[in-house]
């Protein structure tokens, strides 16, 4: 969906567009997963796996991503940005960690109705270098919140029970457990993710391209295993999620080849 | 139905309360709730809607942000800012967020979030508890900005912001907070519209919250001396209600702007924008801004308390009167 998106963007077809990390994606994905269809999940700036499992039509998300006239918010919003609201799934927020209170906003209401379902936040390791992590975990502990926070990066803080990044199961796994406290009433959990082995960030920082590569290769797998593993789970659809973003993918070529076509028409 | 005599933080309460009881979606969050807020506006409604208060400790970051995440799970939360100087941690969450919300989502997504945020502005509180925020919020697309000038306009507005689907900021005038009025409850209000509150032909002083007050004595003393000074009411700061500004200047040729905040980047100087843009054929003076010096307020002395001078207003409205 990136290197599709990323070329539209070149030739001037789509806008702004943020590249899905998948240091974020595999846990987003794999955490949706875990939840029940009427848990809210608040997401990040990467929507597209939990969308997928919360079986979004791929018209709905080829058309925000073409923001063609079926797309459902008209183009007002960023090509790679989704949500539902009928499907419980948060927008992304444009500030870092801005998502985590609102989440707990979430929570809270939740508790308040009674039965309303978990909350899950994923959220990147800057939302807790600007410090917007403490206050909404603050307020979930005080009121026995059901949150699920899942940190994504090198997150020393939050008392937090850590995973390994890229292992869709152990992300899955974990999820489900917070998500299982969260119901019974033991309030939130927060589940620290870490990049594998020596973490793409460290190894980015050396510049090191192959090892980048290399490392990024292997997050690709675990993706393929995260849809898996949706599919296992009866989560998602059918067909499905790997069928739906490799239909996905052709739908969106599709669509470029016709808009190609039209183009060519009118020129000549 | 008979007229409440009421204060403005008491009009507040009533129409909040009337809020809970009509529909269980709306809560409220806050800051020292116990005790009605840090000018005890709410006192006592935590009794009958305990459970519907949460008391959030943070800042006004988290209780937005918290408010927004109640409300796409289908709440209307009323948020309590502690004072205007605490909405500046919120901003990201108020500008970036809350206001975009509707707008991004075409609809989709609402967040009828109302925050409620005393200005305490003339009451001694000092430079760093007396920001006006009117130039922070008003020109934020997606926001109703809305400021109260008496009893009967603060419950209004709570109420029509309750009923809508776009986020309010209500600026409420901590000074105004004890002022007593008549309500009637049954007076409907609505966002948007700007309200002639003196009839006048000389003249129209435009302006909002506390400097209502100060302009209608403006215009009483005025007519002392033979002016015929007219008010309107702005009520809503954002959108404003364009016609019936450049309808009253067109009316009087004349204009003065009157508001309790810093002359520079202020609202005024938007007002005085439209004007010019929408009403400059009308204009038969310039048109003149009276409201707060571009300096931080102190926090003893005269210039801590003493707001926008009626004579200082009068002045002006002469003066204006008087150009050739």
């Amino acid at each position: 969906m990136d290197s599709l998106a990323l070329a539209a963007q070149a030739r001037g077809e789509i806008g702004f567009y943020l590249p899905a990390e998948p240091t974020r994606v595999i846990p987003a994905t794999a955490a949706s997963a875990a939840l029940a269809p009427d848990d809210w999940i608040f997401p990040g700036p990467d929507g597209l796996g939990p969308a997928i499992v919360r079986g979004m039509p791929l018209a709905r998300i080829a058309a925000r991503m073409l923001r063609s006239a079926d797309d459902a918010a008209r183009g007002r919003a960023l090509p790679g940005f989704l949500w539902s609201r009928e499907r419980r799934i948060a927008p992304p927020s444009i500030q870092h960690g801005a998502s985590i209170a609102q989440a707990a906003g979430a929570a809270l209401e939740s508790a308040r109705r009674r039965g309303g379902g978990v909350v899950l936040v994923v959220a990147g390791e800057l939302a807790c270098a600007t410090g917007a992590l403490e206050g909404p975990l603050t307020l979930a502990r005080a009121h026995g919140l059901p949150l699920v926070v899942v940190l994504v990066g090198n997150v020393p803080a939050a008392k937090a029970e850590r995973v390994v990044a890229g292992c869709a199961l152990a992300v899955r796994d974990a999820v489900a457990h917070a998500a299982a406290r969260a119901r019974g009433g033991e309030g939130p959990t927060v589940i620290a993710v870490e990049p594998r082995g020596p973490g793409l960030d460290r190894l980015a920082a050396t510049f090191d391209r192959r090892a980048v590569a290399e490392a990024r290769s292997r997050v690709t797998t675990d993706a393929a295993a995260a849809f898996e593993l949706a599919r296992a789970s009866g989560v998602a659809h059918d067909p499905s999620p790997l069928d739906h973003v490799t239909a996905l993918e052709g739908a969106v070529r599709a669509a470029q080849r016709a808009r190609l076509a039209r183009s060519r028409d009118a020129g000549g | 139905v008979a007229d409440h005599d009421w204060t403005m933080a008491r009009a507040i309460k009533e129409a909040l309360a009337h809020a809970f009881a009509a529909d269980d979606a709306i809560v409220l969050l806050g800051e020292e709730t116990y005790r009605g807020g840090l000018f005890g506006v709410t006192s006592g409604l935590d009794d009958p809607y305990i459970e519907r208060m949460f008391e959030i400790a943070g800042d006004d970051a988290l209780r937005v942000g918290a408010a927004i995440g109640m409300a796409l799970a289908g709440a209307k939360p009323v948020v309590e800012v502690l004072l205007s100087d605490h909405l500046l941690p919120a901003l990201p969450q108020i500008v970036g967020e809350l206001a975009n919300l509707r707008y991004f989502s075409a609809g989709e997504l609402v967040a009828p979030v109302v925050l409620r945020v005393p200005v305490a502005r003339g009451t001694g509180a000092g430079p760093r508890q007396t920001l006006a925020p009117e130039r922070l919020l008003a020109g934020v697309p997606g926001l109703v900005v809305a400021c109260p000038s008496s009893p009967q306009d603060a419950y209004g507005i709570i109420r029509a912001a309750l009923a809508g689907a776009d986020p309010v900021a209500i600026l409420e005038p901590a000074v105004l907070y004890g002022v007593r009025g008549a309500v009637d409850p049954d007076i409907g209000l609505e966002l948007g519209r700007a309200r002639r509150v003196v009839p006048g032909t000389d003249l129209v002083i435009v302006a909002w919250g506390a400097a209502v007050a100060v302009a209608r004595e403006a215009a009483r003393r005025g007519a002392e001396l033979g002016l015929s000074i007219g008010v309107l009411d702005l009520v809503t700061l954002a959108p404003l209600d364009a016609g019936a500004i450049l309808e009253a200047v067109a009316a009087t040729g004349r204009a003065v702007i009157a508001g309790d905040e810093p002359r520079t980047g202020g609202l005024g100087a938007e007002v005085a924008a439209m004007i010019a843009e929408g009403a400059l054929e009308y204009l038969r003076a310039p048109v003149l801004r009276i409201g707060g010096a571009d300096a931080p307020l102190p926090s003893t002395g005269e210039g801590s308390v003493r707001g926008l001078d009626a004579e200082a207003l009068l002045a002006a409205a002469r003066d204006t009167i008087a150009w050739r």
